[in-house]
């Protein structure tokens, strides 16, 4: 009988990096001719039928099977796996702490303190951790992880981003005028305010440039608002744009016209838009929190604080010398190569295999 | 020429230089604070425990913010701030007070709530274990 190896995690959502890089590590997954299925509590019904099952059919493991759980937030299933009878790897992206969200949406705080909780209940439950990023593992172990753990970045499908864009976004940015861009939703651990202070000072260098702030403001409404009123406060409100909730097309759109990213973020797991960012040969300015270094490696431009003039200074040196702006683009290029498909496919078949052996001495 | 350009490019000097030009000219991030901007605030809808905590360390108002601009900036907001010192701050210290009257008293009642919750729990498997004794169950 086939060996099934089967992912799990508490929600599929449509677009967001975890969900993708589920779907993408279960096409590897079928490819490497196991019997696979994704299990999910909620399951986005923008996703083609069939993408996924629900979580509460998920029956008949034994021993010689393998649950692969995805671990980014709080749920249930931190307690369920281990009533699974089967080996089981943690891919951890890492967990939002919740003070970044206690001031907008509480419940989403306790859902993250919730998260945490599991995490340390998990350390006894798995039997391997992938981390997305070194700074993901450093993280298990200070959480008391002994299992093995491997580091095994997020698997783009870079294919996707070759799709088309949307014409009319394409053409609306593309008036010649400097688009400053960040991608990913709107939440209090992004620092979208520090973006927008960041800008506020690049349009006294640059007055016609032009912000845009691409992502969904889904449960963090007032934090969305307050950002707004922030920049009508800094006199800035027509040259910022959000987006709020967009399609595929129009982030594709979107890297094709910026001609700085800038991320100010001060928690991410890894940070699929800064490599987003470097396919689209858009040069990066990043504030060096969390992950950000590890995924840039040695590319882009990375702000040591959240000081405004410097990173607006440094925008401005990026738009304006294009030797430098080549350069960054030549080195996040390089760094492109460590991210890419046929790369991160190949390190998952080999620890996964690995693990499998391990499985059978 | 442009290859060769490209290779003597080093980011961390680009970015010293950058401080420099900063410290040179005396920019400051001196500006509008975010802080500053009034936003919906939720109801603290967690569970009762972290609602309590999150009022225990909130009670205190902090009259005042750390100032931040450049010296003469800074300057100004602390003549403002001793101008305007015997007027807001018996304000935020009796606030403060009556915050932390106010969270003792919560704490009291959520103590007390438990103690009265146990209690019409023993009460009730009381009387469900005598109207079982009266329906002849145990016997």
């Amino acid at each position: 009988m086939t060996m099934r190896i089967v992912q799990l995690l508490p929600t599929l959502s449509y677009g967001d990096a975890v969900s993708n890089d589920a779907i993408t590590l279960g096409g590897v997954i079928s490819g490497m001719g196991f019997d696979t299925a994704i299990y999910a509590e909620i399951i986005d019904k923008r996703l083609p039928a069939g993408t996924a099952r629900k979580a509460e059919k998920l029956a008949g493991l034994d021993k010689s099977d393998i649950i692969i759980y995805h671990k980014s937030t709080g749920t249930d299933l931190d307690k369920k796996l281990g009533d699974f009878p089967c080996r089981k790897i943690m891919i951890y992206h890492n967990i939002t702490p919740p003070e970044f969200f206690r001031p907008y949406n509480p419940e989403a705080a306790a859902l993250t303190a919730r998260g945490y909780e599991g995490l340390r209940r998990l350390k006894s439950t798995v039997d391997m951790c992938l981390a997305v990023s070194e700074y993901n593992k450093a993280d298990l172990i200070r959480y008391g992880f002994t299992c093995p753990i491997e580091v095994r970045p997020i698997l783009i499908p870079f294919a996707d981003y070759d799709k088309e864009p949307d014409s009319g976004t394409l053409a609306r940015y593309s008036d010649g005028k400097t688009n400053i861009l960040f991608v990913g939703r709107i939440a209090p651990n992004k620092k979208q305010e520090d973006v927008i202070r960041a800008f506020f000072r690049y349009r006294e260098l640059d007055p016609s440039a032009r912000l845009i702030l691409a992502g969904s403001w889904a449960g963090f409404e007032n934090y969305a608002d307050r950002l707004k009123n922030y920049a009508k406060a800094l006199g800035i409100a027509d040259s910022v744009v959000f987006t709020g909730k967009c399609s595929f097309a129009d982030i594709l759109a979107y890297y094709r016209t910026a001609s700085v990213f800038l991320c100010m973020s001060e928690h991410e797991g890894f940070c699929v838009p800064l490599v987003e960012a470097m396919y689209f040969d858009v040069p990066v300015a990043a504030r060096d929190t969390s992950a950000i270094s590890g995924t840039l490696g040695s590319s882009g431009m990375l702000l040591p604080d959240n000081d405004p003039v410097l990173a607006a200074r440094v925008m401005q040196r990026i738009v304006s010398d294009s030797s430098l702006r080549q350069h960054i683009v030549s080195g996040q290029r390089r760094r492109l190569e460590d991210f890419s498909y046929d790369k991160i496919k190949a390190l998952f078949e080999a620890q996964l295999k690995d693990f499998i052996d391990k499985g059978k001495i | 020429m442009k290859g060769n350009q490209m290779d003597n490019i080093n980011t961390e000097e680009i970015m010293a230089q950058i401080k420099q030009e900063i410290k040179e000219q005396e920019l400051t991030s001196d500006m509008l604070s975010f802080e500053d901007i009034p936003y919906r605030k939720p109801a603290q809808n967690g569970s009762a425990d972290e609602t309590m905590a999150w009022l225990d360390s909130h009670h205190y108002v902090q009259p005042y913010k750390q100032l931040s601009g450049n010296p003469v900036s800074v300057f100004g907001k602390k003549t403002v701030r001793k101008l305007t010192k015997f007027y807001i701050e018996p304000i935020a210290s009796e606030q403060s007070d009556i915050n932390a009257n106010v969270v003792d008293m919560l704490r009291y009642l959520t103590a007390e709530n438990k103690r009265l919750a146990d209690r019409v729990e023993a009460l009730e498997n009381d009387l469900r274990a005598l109207r079982r004794e009266l329906s002849g169950e145990d016997i």
